[in-house]
């Protein structure tokens, strides 16, 4: 067990350096990526300006250089562990980007990214269930197969407007932070610090109007970095509830395409572009069902007015996931350490 | 420039969709934590091979979990058919 002072200095150290990493390194990013021609049209604009793509090499920099300076204060492999699921997720992500691949590619490859934490034992042996604690040390391991390809690609999914995945996230992983600080332990609540750190440094670049989009590398190792941290800080269950809109977002979107695609492949789309550049439901019935939809059934919006919505919805995930921090406080508090 | 949204946003019912689903989460939450352990002292009385308890108890997690789904599924068609049609 670390001292107190020592995890305040080591959390503000692996919280500045991943802030100011990704602080300084994606206005970088955005000229290198605007020099070389990588960029897309944002659509939902007046004048269709081209947006740079993707920030998630930026972001998995700082991201990586806060958790290896972390693995050399701790030496703790679950913080290796975290680090590696990370950045096999933003390979994949990368790969994504870069061309253009079928729906099942991301869910499949992310399988991949949930090795290195049941190699390196990152993962416990029971699992929390708010109102009681199960011992699975079997079931467990099929368990991140599920949960860390079900993240990346729920966080991925969200990423439909300005600034939404971002600043989804940040309010995501506040309750996350507080469930890993009482149910999980000390060197996984230091690694966790840089996935909100990065993502409030990023989201200054993010929002509306985006100045740089995050790709599928950005959406893709920040939905992984959060499922791993959910496993390695036992709080799977509280990760889900806090996640509960985006997961909706994927799950209506499955349920009414009713295949693993990409978006680009759907043929009718889930919205319609006004004269006036605001927003609205598709009418066409054979259209997916997401979350932007359903917040437009009400009447048309703007872009910006869409991402409020959201994260008014993530805020309101984001207090039944401390309630339920609570209710599992008060019926574990005796088995936790 | 886009003009101002002339319709109150309302995520109200999105709200309240979240909220049963989150008690449903809690439901199946308190049945896999309470209920499923105690068939481990159930069948455990009768004899049985450790491995089959665990299967049994894996067994109905499990469908327990596809039972969610499920609800979820059918809460979403109703909620989509007032929503949308």
């Amino acid at each position: 067990m670390l001292q107190a002072i020592t995890v305040v200095l080591y959390g503000a150290i692996v919280s500045a350096v991943s802030f100011f990493a990704v602080y300084f390194l994606v206005p970088v990013m955005i000229k290198r990526l605007v020099a070389s021609g990588h960029v897309v049209q944002d659509y939902h604009k007046p004048d269709k300006p081209k947006v740079p793509r993707p920030a998630g090499p930026a972001l998995m920099a700082g991201i990586a250089a806060s958790e290896i300076i972390l693995y050399i204060l701790t030496l703790d492999s679950s913080v290796l562990a975290i680090l590696f699921t990370t950045a096999i997720a933003f390979v994949v992500g990368l790969v994504d980007d870069r061309k253009v691949m079928p729906g099942w590619f991301k869910p499949g490859a992310l399988l991949l990214a949930a090795i290195p934490i049941i190699v390196l034992g990152a993962h416990p042996d029971h699992l929390n269930l708010i109102f009681g604690r199960v011992f699975i040390p079997l079931l467990y391991i099929p368990l991140v197969f599920i949960v860390i390809p079900i993240a990346g690609n729920t966080i991925n999914s969200i990423d439909v407007l300005n600034g939404v995945a971002s600043g989804f996230l940040i309010i995501a992983t506040i309750p996350l932070l507080v469930s890993i600080a009482i149910f999980g332990n000390q060197d996984t609540f230091l690694a966790a610090l840089p996935l909100l750190f990065t993502t409030l440094a990023f989201y200054k670049y993010h929002k509306f109007p985006s100045r740089i989009f995050p790709g599928d590398s950005g959406t893709v190792l920040l939905g992984a970095l959060f499922g791993a941290l959910a496993v390695a800080g036992s709080s799977e269950i509280i990760g889900v509830i806090v996640l509960l809109p985006a997961v909706m977002n994927s799950f209506l979107f499955l349920a009414s395409v009713k295949k693993i695609i990409e978006h680009r492949q759907v043929k009718a789309r889930p919205v319609t572009l006004l004269g006036d550049f605001r927003l609205a439901a598709s009418k066409d019935k054979s259209a997916p069902i997401t979350l932007v939809r359903l917040i437009l059934a009400d009447g048309p919006l703007g872009e910006r007015e869409i991402g409020i919505q959201i994260f008014k919805l993530a805020v309101f995930a984001a207090i039944m996931a401390l309630a339920s921090i609570g209710i599992q406080y008060y019926f574990l508090k005796d088995v936790i350490r | 420039m886009p003009s101002p949204s002339s319709t109150k946003p309302k995520v109200s019912a999105l709200g309240s969709f979240i909220v049963i689903v989150w008690l449903m989460v809690l439901a199946v939450a308190a049945f896999l934590a309470t209920v499923v352990p105690e068939i481990d002292t159930l069948l455990g009385r009768s004899h049985l091979d450790r491995t089959v308890i665990s299967a049994a108890q894996a067994a109905i997690a499990i469908t327990t979990v596809v039972l969610l789904i499920l609800a979820l599924s059918i809460m979403k068609e109703v909620y989509i058919g007032r929503k949308l049609r």
